[in-house]
């Protein structure tokens, strides 16, 4: 773990910026994705999530989770394309766990996931420092984060 | 954008293009699109749900018996009674234009709506994040979500509100809590019935156009928006989509969200129903 611009990254995780999202691969072709802590903070305190079904295949940028914060519902879309292979019930019945700890809750687990698609992500850190630094400020400056 | 707010006055609406109508809007948008702020009314009564509610929030027997359709939105918030004595109001804009965060996104899109209010001499404000109230009592039900690459925050205005019909709706354990759900409901939840439909929307149409600088533009559903409203009434009347997504158990106690900071919650048998419900 790091500290980068106030918050906690796993630099051995991948991080997909547009979407404010982690992955981390569990295994050959199978990953696990959660959600970054500026996209947590950004969203407010979770009260639901919902998932997409598991055994749904998911091309770039469709929906694997849905999440409501503050009568706000919106899309988690996945970076990669895959394969649902599970969701993380835990999350399902306890969403604040995801605000509260947005690195220590995966949310879905995808398979098939071609090894170029995580060569896209940003991974280590000369790569997170300077997006993450960059996002934060811009996050702050937008009065999203409190200074 | 072209600095133009296309406002689009959907008139009378079926109880599911009434939902639908902002569900389109927001599915259309795409990327550089004006926002559209539109209107509707209900044409029926009808119950509606927010997304992650279950059903067995209500009293579907009840619904039945009323006539009430119950509809599923794939915005935030609890169940809601929704009729013909209501105005709606949505505001709907490209996703890469919103704010970023969702408190911004109400502080910014819900404003408005307030100064509006205020304009026509209801001492109205947000709390909370997103409830609008005067003197204490909410006036205006809202919610917001992304749908597809469209941001939307809807709200209503009540001109009459039948409090007793909305407590009925809700599944409650005992006649002990539904009394003082009642009770909650009718001293925090306020109609505005000094207020008509008519002149209401040109006074919110300039706050929003003065809000947002952008000059306001009457003008009708396009092509596209047209179908992808089609669309979502089409998923509206969807059984399966009215059942919702899979959810956890509901929480042991009940607990009923007033407004802002006001709950009725459930009592531990042999508990006293009284003040303290916040």
């Amino acid at each position: 773990m790091v500290s980068i611009a106030g918050f906690e990254l796993d630099l051995s995780r991948r991080y997909a910026p547009v979407e404010d999202l982690w992955l981390t691969e569990v295994s050959e072709g199978v990953v696990r994705i959660g959600l970054d802590p500026l996209g947590a903070q950004s969203a407010g305190d979770l009260i639901a999530i919902s998932f997409a079904a598991v055994g749904s295949a998911l091309t770039v940028g469709e929906t694997f989770a849905t999440i409501e914060a503050a009568k706000f519902v919106g899309p988690l879309r996945t970076p990669v394309a895959g394969t649902v292979a599970a969701v993380n019930a835990d999350a399902l019945r306890a969403p604040a766990t995801i605000s509260a700890s947005p690195l220590g809750v995966w949310l879905v687990e995808l398979r098939d996931v071609r090894p170029e698609a995580l060569g896209a992500l940003l991974y280590g850190e000369p790569a997170v420092r300077p997006w993450f630094e960059t996002a934060v400020a811009r996050a702050r400056n937008e009065g999203v984060l409190a200074e | 954008m072209s600095g133009v707010l296309r406002v689009v006055d959907a008139g009378q609406l079926s109880a599911a293009r009434s939902q639908a109508l902002y569900h389109g809007l927001a599915a259309a948008m795409a990327p550089g699109d004006d926002p559209v702020l539109a209107f509707s009314r209900p044409a029926e009564p009808y119950v509606c749900i927010g997304y992650h509610r279950r059903l067995e929030e209500l009293e579907l027997d009840t619904c039945a018996r009323l006539g009430l359709p119950v509809l599923r939105r794939q915005i935030g918030g609890g169940p809601v009674y929704l009729d013909t004595d209501q105005l709606f109001f949505a505001l709907a804009l490209p996703a890469s234009d919103a704010p970023a965060g969702v408190a911004r996104i109400y502080e910014e899109l819900l404003t408005p709506a307030a100064a509006a209010l205020r304009s026509l001499g209801i001492d109205a404000a947000l709390a909370g994040g997103s409830d609008i109230v005067a003197a204490g009592r909410k006036v205006s039900g809202t919610a917001g979500g992304q749908i597809g690459d469209g941001v939307v925050v809807v709200g209503n205005l009540m001109f009459v509100f039948p409090h007793d019909v909305m407590v009925s709706v809700l599944a409650l354990p005992d006649a002990a809590m539904r009394a003082e759900c009642l009770a909650l409901m009718r001293e925090h939840v306020a109609p505005l019935p000094q207020l008509r439909e008519a002149p209401l929307k040109p006074v919110l149409t300039a706050a929003y156009a003065r809000a947002f600088a952008l000059e306001p533009r009457a003008d009708c559903l396009s092509r596209r928006e047209r179908a992808a409203v089609d669309g979502w009434e089409a998923r509206l009347c969807d059984p399966s989509w009215t059942r919702g997504p899979e959810l956890p158990p509901l929480p042991p106690r009940r607990a009923v969200k007033i407004r802002d900071g006001v709950w009725c919650r459930e009592r531990e048998r042999g508990e006293l129903v009284g003040a303290g419900a916040r």
